[in-house]
């Protein structure tokens, strides 16, 4: 082995903290390369490879007393959104445009979602629809979900009606019932120049329940 | 350079906790524990399974039968009184890591990830793990009986801080990677502040006005703060940042929970005053985020450990084998 290469590997091997050291260099190369780590998409190969590159190295990293910190993170970073582990993807970007949703019954007013179902939030009813309209929007080569017509969100937000009716608690079912049919309503919201635009809410779909 | 390179090392490393101290954890952690399994679940399929769901096919929906739950809640309820004896902890854990990770599983597999409780079945998993090879590793290593379970009880606090930390910088890392201009980004916060508003709004069809605050007087001192704040973001979306970004910092260098006692300490306080300020301003409540800041990090188990120990308790610290 020449002398140069020799010397350096015995000072990467001496160096402290190679593990997070490494971590750190990974997180610099691939800032912004990640566009889908906030999805649930599979990881590019070579990143789990870097990852499991830092496992090893962490193997080796004597006297680093916060090892159980570095190989935490490393699984957290690769297994993602897999209970227990997560990566915690909560707004972690942001961009010009977001939407919320809400539940109307038959005569288009406003329903209390949480008080009706005793328990399901608008949250719950919105990360369920978002995932399928995303699916859909892949599907449809769209680049955005805001491109997404009200048509080609309604099997998404039909999805979503049917599975928190499908989860509430019996005495919940019988009060939608008497609403039915329900309908699910989107509301666009934008930054346009430096101001919050909220645009009307949309008719995305609407069940009757008991679904048939 | 070199010498304070090493100074600052030397701070990571556990604390030495008494094991009076370590009690008030396990007594606390515990009831962080039985709150984070519901009373009662009410989700029928597993839309999208996650985790051991999605890994080995494990059907979770049997934690909807009320039956089966309360018994389970029945055997938890027992390992909780073994966890906060310090006895058989390497059974007491495998049934709370069960429980935490079952029924998160079921509640994560609906199509909708939710992010409360994972830091507790993660903080849950780190002990089990802890405690079982400790189990198998030095029940025959020699050592005194109390001066054992003093070791171990502190290894395991110390592995659960650096899980904590983690979590911290496993958020700023994804906001960092996602697509690397977070900072800059987040003058389009306010419009999560208005999504979140109207979303917490039609829950209930109450005006966020006469909506009461989420930690009581707590809430009440911090809400100017998170009005004023809240009112300067929608008003001037660029200042947005000047916000943010301490927050993302906070998020990154959260290894310095694991700095020692004081500087841990100081570090949880201001991260629970980022959760409250957040609650306030969000109706984000990371309420299990601030308990176990609270229990392993404030010194409220120190300051709660010097109260019962005035009364009587006889302190172990001398008696640990280092």
């Amino acid at each position: 082995m020449p002398e140069n290469l020799k010397k350096s590997l015995q000072k990467i091997w001496t160096f402290p903290c190679k593990s997070p050291a490494f971590l750190l260099i990974v997180c610099l190369c691939y800032e912004g390369k990640l566009m889908m780590l906030t999805k649930t998409d599979p990881l590019p190969f070579h990143y789990l490879a870097l990852l499991f590159i830092a496992a090893v190295l962490l193997f080796f990293d004597r006297g680093l007393t916060i090892k159980a910190c570095v190989a935490l993170l490393i699984a957290n970073m690769a297994l993602r959104d897999n209970y227990p582990f997560s990566h915690y993807p909560m707004y972690a970007s942001f961009s010009d445009h977001t939407y919320y949703v809400f539940v109307a019954g038959k005569d288009d007013k406003p329903l209390p979602l949480e008080k009706m179902t005793k328990g399901i939030r608008t949250s719950k009813l919105k990360k369920p629809y978002n995932r399928d309209i995303d699916k859909k929007r892949k599907e449809l080569g769209k680049r955005r979900t805001r491109h997404l017509t009200a048509e080609e969100r309604r099997e998404a937000g039909e999805q979503a009606l049917a599975q928190v009716y499908r989860n509430c608690k019996p005495e919940a079912k019988a009060s939608l019932e008497k609403l039915a049919p329900i309908k699910l309503y989107h509301v666009d919201i934008y930054m346009v120049d430096g101001r919050v635009d909220e645009r009307p809410p949309q008719f995305i779909a609407e069940i009757d329940l008991p679904p048939k | 350079m070199k010498k304070q390179l090493f100074r600052l090392k030397a701070l990571f490393k556990p604390a030495e906790f008494s094991a009076c101290e370590l009690l008030v954890m396990r007594l606390l952690f515990a009831l962080v524990v039985w709150a984070v399994i519901p009373e009662r679940i009410d989700l029928f399929e597993q839309a999208a399974p996650v985790g051991m769901a999605k890994w080995f096919g494990l059907d979770f929906t049997f934690l909807s039968n009320p039956e089966i739950l309360t018994m389970l809640r029945g055997v938890l309820f027992a390992a909780l009184v073994l966890y906060c004896s310090g006895r058989l902890l390497f059974v007491a854990l495998p049934v709370m890591l069960f429980m935490t990770v079952s029924c998160g599983t079921l509640i994560n597999s609906q199509k909708a990830a939710t992010h409360s409780t994972q830091i507790i079945a993660l903080c849950v998993m780190v002990q089990c793990a802890w405690h079982l090879y400790a189990a198998f590793k030095h029940h025959r290593s020699g050592m005194p009986t109390a001066s054992r379970r003093l070791m171990e009880g502190r290894m395991a606090v110390w592995y659960t801080q650096q899980m904590i930390a983690t979590a911290y910088i496993v958020t700023a890392i994804t906001k960092w990677l996602a697509k690397g201009s977070w900072i800059a980004d987040s003058r389009f916060f306010p419009l999560q502040i208005v999504k979140s508003q109207r979303m917490d709004y039609y829950n209930s069809l109450q005006p966020q006005d006469q909506a009461s605050g989420s930690y009581g007087i707590i809430s009440d001192i911090l809400a100017p703060f998170a009005l004023w704040m809240e009112k300067t973001m929608m008003s001037y979306p660029g200042w947005a940042p000047v916000f943010l970004a301490p927050g993302f910092l906070v998020e990154l260098l959260a290894v310095l929970l694991l700095a020692g006692r004081k500087i841990g300490g100081a570090y949880a306080v201001i991260l629970i005053i980022f959760h409250l300020t957040i609650a306030e301003m969000m109706n984000l409540r990371f309420v299990y985020h601030i308990f176990v800041l609270g229990i392993f990090f404030s010194g409220m188990a120190f300051w709660l450990a010097r109260g019962i120990e005035a009364i009587k308790w006889p302190p172990r610290r001398n008696q640990a084998v280092e």
